[in-house]
Order: C-alpha cells, then sequence, then structure tokens
C-alpha cells in the first residue's frame, strides 16, 4: 500500500502532481474566506457580553488553528524524515515556518487589538498568550537554523530534531486555558464536550478557517516547488 | 561503566579548570550582575523583585555563554569521534558532559546567589526559596542546553544562533522560577513541584536525544 506512494517522493513527480491542487487550493480559498468575512461581518449576531468587537474572532481563531497545525505538520515531517530518511519530507518541512510566522503574527497582533476593548490592555502575560509568544520565537529559530547550515548536510537533521523538542510546546498551548487561570477565555469549538459556541458563530467561523486551511496549503505548495527549483539550479551550477 | 564515567568525567573537570572558562562563566554572572545597580542609578538598596530578577537574568546568560563550549572542544578535537569509534556509549559521556558543566555554571550561582541578593536588596527572608529554585532551575538550564548545543556542532554562526534558538525553552523555566521566589505567593509551593516535575522528565528525555543528535551528526 505505501509502496505505491514511494513514486511521489521523487521531487520532480511531486512538483507535477501539485501543480493542478495547489491551483484548486488558491480558486476555492479565495472565495470561501470572502464568503466567510461577509457572513462574519455582516450577518452573524454580535456577541452579549463582547459586542462588535467578536468579528475579530473570525480571523483571530482561524489563524491561531492554522499556526498551530502548520508546527504540527513541521512535527510529523520531521519524525517520518528521521524514520525514512525522504529528503523530500524535510524540504517541505523546512518551507513551513515561512508561511506559518505570518499567520503566528497575525493571530497576535488581531488578538492583541481585541484586548484593548475588552480586557482593557494590548497584551497581558497570561499563559496563552506568553506560550504564543515563545510559538512565535520557536518559528523564528527554526528559520535560523536553518540559515545556519547552508551549506552543511547536518542541517536538515539538525531542523528536524529541533522541530521535535519545539513541539512540548504545542500541547502547553492547547491546554494553558484549561491549566491555569487565563484571562483569556477557554476554548469553545474544539472540546470534549462538544462546541459551546452559537451555531450561527460556528459557520463562518468555518468556512473561514477551510479557507485560510487552503490558502495555507497554496501557500506552502508553492513555496515547495520553489525550493525544488532552487535545488536543481544549485545542482546545475555546482556539476562545472 | 561508574568508572568510565569517573573518568570522562574527571577528564572533562580538568579541561574545564585549566582553560580558565570556568571562572569566565562566574565572572560573567557577577559582571552581569552589577549592571542592574548601575543602570537603576541610585546608590541605594534595589528593589526585592529587581534583584531577584537581576539574579535570574544573570543566571541564564551566564548559563547560555557557557553552552557554546559544552561540546565545540571535543567535537572539534575529535574526542568525540575517538569515544563512538572505540564504542565508549555516548550516553556516560553526555551525562559526564552535562554533570561537569552544571558543576561549572550552575553549583558556584547556586552558592552564591542568595548572598548578592541579601547585598542587593538587603532582605534574607526569601533567600531559601530563591536557594531551591535554583537548585531545581539550574540543571534544567544544562539540560535543555545540551540538546541545541549538540546541534550546532558544525554550523558557521554558533554563537549568536545558538543564544537565540536556546533562550525560548528557557522561557518557562524562568517563569515558574521566578513564581517560586517570591514569597508573597501563597506557601502551596506549586511552583517548586512542577519544576522539579520538569527536571526527573528531562534528565531521561534531553541525554537521550542528545546521544540520538550527537551519533547522526558525527556519523
Amino acid at each position: 500500500m505505501l509502496r505505491k506512494l514511494h513514486k511521489y517522493a521523487n521531487p520532480n513527480k511531486f512538483s507535477l502532481i501539485i501543480m493542478p491542487i495547489k491551483n484548486v487550493c488558491l480558486y476555492t480559498a479565495l472565495p470561501l474566506i470572502a464568503i466567510g468575512l461577509i457572513i462574519g461581518l455582516f450577518f452573524s449576531p454580535p456577541d452579549y457580553q463582547q459586542g462588535e468587537t467578536v468579528r475579530i474572532m473570525y480571523i483571530h481563531v482561524s489563524s491561531a488553528w492554522i499556526s498551530l497545525f502548520a508546527y504540527v505538520l513541521i512535527f510529523f515531517l520531521s519524525v517520518f524524515y528521521l524514520i525514512w530518511k525522504f529528503p523530500l519530507f524535510v524540504l517541505m518541512a523546512k518551507e513551513i515556518p515561512f508561511v506559518a510566522i505570518i499567520f503566528t503574527l497575525i493571530t497576535l497582533i488581531t488578538g492583541s487589538l481585541w484586548g484593548k476593548p475588552t480586557w482593557g490592555t494590548y497584551w497581558v502575560w497570561d499563559a496563552r498568550l506568553t506560550s504564543f509568544l515563545i510559538l512565535l520565537f520557536i518559528y523564528l529559530g527554526l528559520i535560523f537554523i536553518d540559515k545556519a547550515f547552508k551549506y552543511n548536510v547536518n542541517g536538515d537533521l539538525s531542523f528536524s530534531y529541533l522541530s521535535i523538542i519545539g513541539a512540548i510546546n504545542i500541547p502547553i498551548i492547547k491546554f494553558s486555558v484549561d491549566w491555569w487561570n487565563t484571562l483569556h477565555q477557554p476554548a469553545s469549538v474544539i472540546r470534549a464536550s462538544g462546541p459551546s459556541i452559537n451555531i450561527e458563530m460556528l459557520i463562518p467561523l468555518m468556512i473561514m478557517s477551510t479557507g485560510v486551511l487552503l490558502l495555507f496549503f497554496y501557500l506552502i505548495f508553492t513555496n515547495i516547488q520553489s525550493a525544488i527549483a532552487e535545488k536543481k539550479i544549485l545542482f546545475l551550477s555546482s556539476k562545472d | 561503566m561508574n568508572n568510565l564515567f569517573y573518568i570522562i568525567l574527571k577528564k572533562d573537570f580538568k579541561d574545564n579548570l585549566l582553560s580558565n572558562k570556568a571562572w569566565f562563566t562566574i565572572s560573567f554572572f557577577l559582571l552581569c550582575l552589577i549592571i542592574f545597580p548601575l543602570a537603576f542609578g541610585s546608590s541605594q538598596y534595589l528593589e526585592l523583585n529587581v534583584s531577584i530578577s537581576a539574579i535570574w537574568i544573570s543566571t541564564l546568560f551566564a548559563n547560555l555563554i557557557a553552552l557554546d563550549h559544552m561540546y565545540k572542544e571535543d567535537y572539534n578535537d575529535g574526542t568525540l569521534l575517538y569515544y563512538i569509534v572505540n564504542k565508549v556509549p555516548l550516553v556516560i559521556v553526555v551525562y559526564a558532559k552535562c554533570l561537569s558543566h552544571w558543576l561549572f555554571s550552575g553549583l558556584p550561582i547556586i552558592l552564591i546567589a542568595p548572598l548578592c541578593s541579601y547585598v542587593f536588596s538587603g532582605y534574607s527572608e526569601n533567600n531559601l526559596n530563591l536557594f531551591i529554585s535554583l537548585i531545581l532551575a539550574t540543571p534544567i538550564f544544562t539540560l535543555i542546553g545540551s540538546p541545541i548545543a549538540a546541534l550546532m556542532l558544525g554550523s558557521s554562526l554558533r554563537g549568536a544562533a545558538l543564544t537565540f534558538i536556546t533562550l525560548p525553552f528557557y522561557l518557562p523555566i524562568i517563569i515558574f522560577g521566578v513564581m517560586g521566589t517570591n514569597i508573597n505567593n501563597s506557601n502551596i509551593n506549586a511552583e517548586f513541584y512542577l519544576l522539579l516535575a520538569i527536571l526527573s522528565i528531562g534528565m531521561i528525555f534531553f541525554p537521550m536525544i542528545t546521544v540520538k543528535i550527537l551519533k547522526s551528526i558525527i556519523n
């Protein structure tokens, strides 16, 4: 079963295959984001406590999910690379931090813009916010370690081991609102006893996060294609 | 096994002692501490919170400074390769390295920090808390630092990159350590238990990962 997938480990084949998938991702992501924004900004009801500021949530929550999901993706790709030693895995994993760091920044900025009218401050050092800031620095570190080994084989190994060490942070971010008494509200969508959020708010949130997820995939596929092309050019120029 | 551990520990101890790096760490700690009263610009006592945070920040940077030398010399002069070729178990080497690193960058700071806190702030009530939380936190610093120091072997820009990459992983320890040091907290000592839990997991987990990294990087 898995052997049938082996032929796609060839970077050339892979970049040919992701070409149509990439376009499908882009052309479904843009309408989904537009629809989600329109429903979220104009048709969804305001919150009974937060009022109209709740509409920031549609961007904030979806990009926060993406930045966590991106790290989980990096983690699994690195583990696969260390087990099966396919260079394509680490090639993919290395392209993710550039995209994910943008989503992390969007999350932090929209969150602090929302915090000013609701909590009264732009920033508090509570567990959720601090651990998310640490995630931003771990992404920076991953980019940095990739750059530090530009001409060395050990870079791939170092990148994957560092991403495995940094994965300790992900469960801390997810459960920080349950373990500590934080100012940030606890989870209301992904939790054991089902979502507690109103269905009229859940629908635009789901549309929005699907759109952002597809946009994220479009961005990383584009990055992977350019990375494969870059590798090819480097290889060709080193031949003479 | 024990014998081998003592031999490697003795070698590391001797290397550190003879090469001035041991004194460099502790003098960097003191130098870093002196900056704080000067930066506040007054000749009076510092506030208690400020002196505690000064001690924690200096501890952090002294540890980071010493981290760069943890595996560097042995990697450069081929001692690590020699260990691998002669089938010395790398676990022993890593534990000996961690212990010798802690003996030179953790232990002196633990002993000297309560005195510094008293000299700076004039209070001595929270010295026991400071002592206990430093005892728990400095081995964690060493243990977290060891896989990352091993990762950076063979990279071109090591010192700056190492500091940058290691710092985010130290932040939770700093948070719990400072929370544990403040006596204004209720007397539950939850932070100490948390630090102790991290230490006992890290004692197994981080040397294991370091061995994996060293093996794959040297081969």
